[in-house]
């Protein structure tokens, strides 16, 4: 077992490897026929309108290298990114290689997969694990993380066959334990162990897809590591502290089998998705006696899905989801919920010229049993402007609220307005 | 008793205005079936640059790259976003169909990595923030319009048709267009849009069509919105015909990998 460490040496060999492979695939570019150069340049700042602290000073760098050859493709996506705590980050987003046959794509590197049809949620798209450092308030260009992986897909008219072999587990990358993101749950959960780097602990995926007039489908299976780690091991009832000697958390094998589709009813899109999620592991308390109260795992069935629609409205886009998680033969010892409920909602609009956009995008947590007491939410009302081409600037605000023991009712304190400044190149 | 008969079948003929076609001055909607049927190639090729002038002056720019396909049943156009760099690699697909159907569209937006089907229900929004709406920069069909010839003059030195378009419908922008069509070319040389208080808000301005592969081929126009004083020039280049792209070209699996290179 490997456990996940982030110090400066680590990064440093990171860095090295990179740079590494990029001198490595450089040559290939420099003879492609067509080599083209683009990027971002973001700074933002945030502030916590209850704590009156600027959490949020970031400045961040994404750069993508694309080459072309005749039947090849070579993407590196380098970027940097300075936080609050002025340490710099230095990584690869992204590099791979693309092979193309008359029928056949073949994607070999470090990449970023996205399957399925939901917003904001991610049901059968778990090929790529999350960046969760920031939770989920990321550009979604960063919400997902690249992952060495082979992927091949097959195209037989209408039909897509895709597979994917990820030879080595990369978890959800979470909060930092003094970031404001982190919660006691996270902090239990920090350096898990990680699979070895065996053959045998390779995930894997499969896809088929339809893309016609009618209806845009998929049907997805995949054998794979859970991104969410499990405990194992005793916490003391009287201070409400692991144990040390005893905690452990652990990543779990489990089986998804899936699909989605999106279609239209006149001038509406109506999408859905849906996963089992097979024996999947959850961690479960038991008290056998003070003064410790003890962590085990137990493995349920579990089912997420998604309905949504999008339509447009007086010229204003809107779209809506509702998405449930539901453990099938459920244990009250769980420290997971039996239900979940989540509603999204988006609304967004441009003036004329399309220099100025509004949007709102809302989460709302809810319990139908008890929508008074249970509800939260998370608004992310935001205006952006356009200076110039390729030149904007955007102003915001995330707000947390309700239930303080609900997914986003938790980060009430964290309720912050901010300001952002990007460049495209 | 036959010759009789003959006279009055001509007489019958002129009078209902059949006899002006086959006398050559067809009437308004075979005007405008003989734009829309106008040979233009099975499939085209082209880069489309896009300037957007505001009422200070100040211009912006879009780049395209577009491709399309008549396949008989089933018009397929696939758009990719060059510039600028906010929007590069977003692409935007459309399947129109010759029946009543509605259209199919699709975009794949790069932040997402993913081919998203939308809704079609957008014809009047303006493409790209441009004076152009996606209705403008599709084959508007002839049975779509009441179709009446005003006169015929000369205009930019072509003799013309006058044409006053009333649409059938009620879900479109303007309340009626007035076009001017060169008579030997089927080709659309200006089209004035109104709204519903019979005031010209909206004009389009053909500057130059040239004949590329046997085909016409409008490669400049402008348009302007009267009401915001701002305009639109759109121009057309790299023009290609019958280059061999085929039904398949047009998927998912182009819109993800962009334009040929």
């Amino acid at each position: 077992m490997r456990t996940l460490t982030y110090n400066r040496q680590k990064k440093l060999i990171v860095s090295l490897v990179i740079l590494m492979v990029m001198a490595m695939l450089m040559p290939n570019m420099l003879v492609a026929k067509d080599i083209d150069f683009s990027g971002m340049l973001r700074s933002s700042t945030g502030a916590r309108l209850s704590e009156g602290d600027v959490p949020i000073t970031e400045q961040t760098a994404d750069i993508k290298m694309e080459g072309w050859g005749e039947d090849t493709h070579i993407m590196l996506n380098p970027y940097a990114y300075i936080g609050a705590d002025g340490e710099p980050e230095i990584g690869m987003r992204e590099a791979y290689i693309d092979l193309y046959f008359p029928s056949m794509d073949i994607r070999v590197g470090k990449q970023a997969i996205v399957w399925g049809e939901a917003e904001g949620a991610f049901i059968t798209d778990i090929v790529s694990p999350q960046d969760l450092r920031s939770f989920i308030l990321a550009d979604f260009t960063e919400v997902r993380m690249g992952v060495p992986a082979v992927k091949a897909d097959y195209f037989a008219g209408p039909l897509t066959f895709e597979a994917v072999w990820l030879p080595r587990f990369v978890p959800t990358a979470q909060p930092d334990a003094d970031s404001i993101w982190s919660t006691e749950k996270m902090k239990l959960m920090s350096n898990p162990d990680l699979p070895s780097d065996d053959l045998e602990n390779s995930e894997f995926f499969g896809k088929i897809s339809y893309f016609g007039s009618a209806l845009n489908g998929e049907l997805m299976a995949g054998y794979a590591w859970d991104d969410m780690p499990v405990l194992k091991g005793d916490i003391d009832l009287t201070t409400g502290e692991p144990v040390p000697s005893t905690l452990k958390a652990t990543h779990k094998r489990y089986t998804v089998v899936g699909g989605s589709f999106s279609t239209t009813l006149g001038s509406v899109v109506l999408r859905s998705e849906a996963a089992a999620y097979l024996d999947r592991a959850f961690t479960k308390t038991e008290i056998p006696g003070p003064p410790t109260r003890t962590l085990s795992t137990s493995e349920y069935h579990q089912i997420h899905g998604l309905a949504g629609l999008d339509w447009s409205l007086f010229g204003v886009d809107m779209s809506s989801q509702y998405i449930l998680q539901y453990i099938h033969d459920y244990d009250a010892a769980l420290m997971s919920e039996e239900y979940d409920h989540t509603l999204t909602f988006r609304m967004r609009d441009s003036n004329t010229a399309e220099t100025l956009t509004w949007e709102l995008f809302g989460y709302l947590g809810f319990d139908p049993e008890d929508i008074e007491n249970s509800t939260d939410a998370l608004l992310r009302p935001s205006l952006t402007y356009s200076i110039e081409d390729g030149v904007e600037i955007q102003s915001g605000v995330e707000i947390f609220l309700g239930d303080e023991a609900g997914k986003f009712g938790q980060y009430e304190d964290n309720t912050m307005a901010y300001v952002s400044l990007r460049w495209y190149f | 008793m036959y010759k009789k008969l003959s006279m009055l079948t001509l007489t019958l003929l002129l009078l209902v205005g059949v006899g002006g076609t086959l006398f050559g001055a067809p009437d308004g909607l075979e005007v405008m079936e003989n734009v829309y049927y106008r040979p233009s190639g099975d499939e085209m090729t082209a880069d489309l640059e896009m300037i957007l002038t505001n009422s200070r002056g100040s211009t912006r720019e879009r780049s395209i790259t577009q491709y399309s396909i008549d396949t008989g049943d089933v018009d397929k156009k696939l758009m990719f976003f060059l510039a600028p760099a906010d929007v590069k690699d977003t692409s935007f697909m459309s399947w129109s169909y010759t029946d009543a159907r509605d259209d199919d569209q699709w975009i794949y937006l790069p932040a997402l990595r993913r081919v998203k089907r939308i809704s079609s229900d957008s014809k009047n929004d303006r493409f790209m923030g441009s004076d152009f709406t996606y209705d403008d920069l599709g084959e508007r069909h002839p049975e779509e319009d009441r179709h009446t010839i005003l006169r015929e003059e000369s205009y930019q030195g072509e003799p013309s048709y006058v044409i006053e378009s009333v649409p059938v419908g009620d879900d479109d922008a303007f309340s009626k267009t007035v076009v001017w069509i060169a008579k030997d070319k089927w080709i659309g040389l200006k089209r004035e849009y109104y709204n519903d208080k019979g005031e010209a808000y909206k004009v389009l301005n053909i500057d130059e069509f040239k004949k590329i592969d046997g085909y016409w081929v409008i490669t400049d126009m402008l348009m302007e919105d009267l009401d915001r004083d701002h305009s639109t020039r759109l121009k057309m280049d790299n023009v290609k015909f019958d280059t061999g792209l085929t039904d398949s070209f047009f998927s998912e699996r182009q819109m993800k990998r962009g334009p040929r290179r």
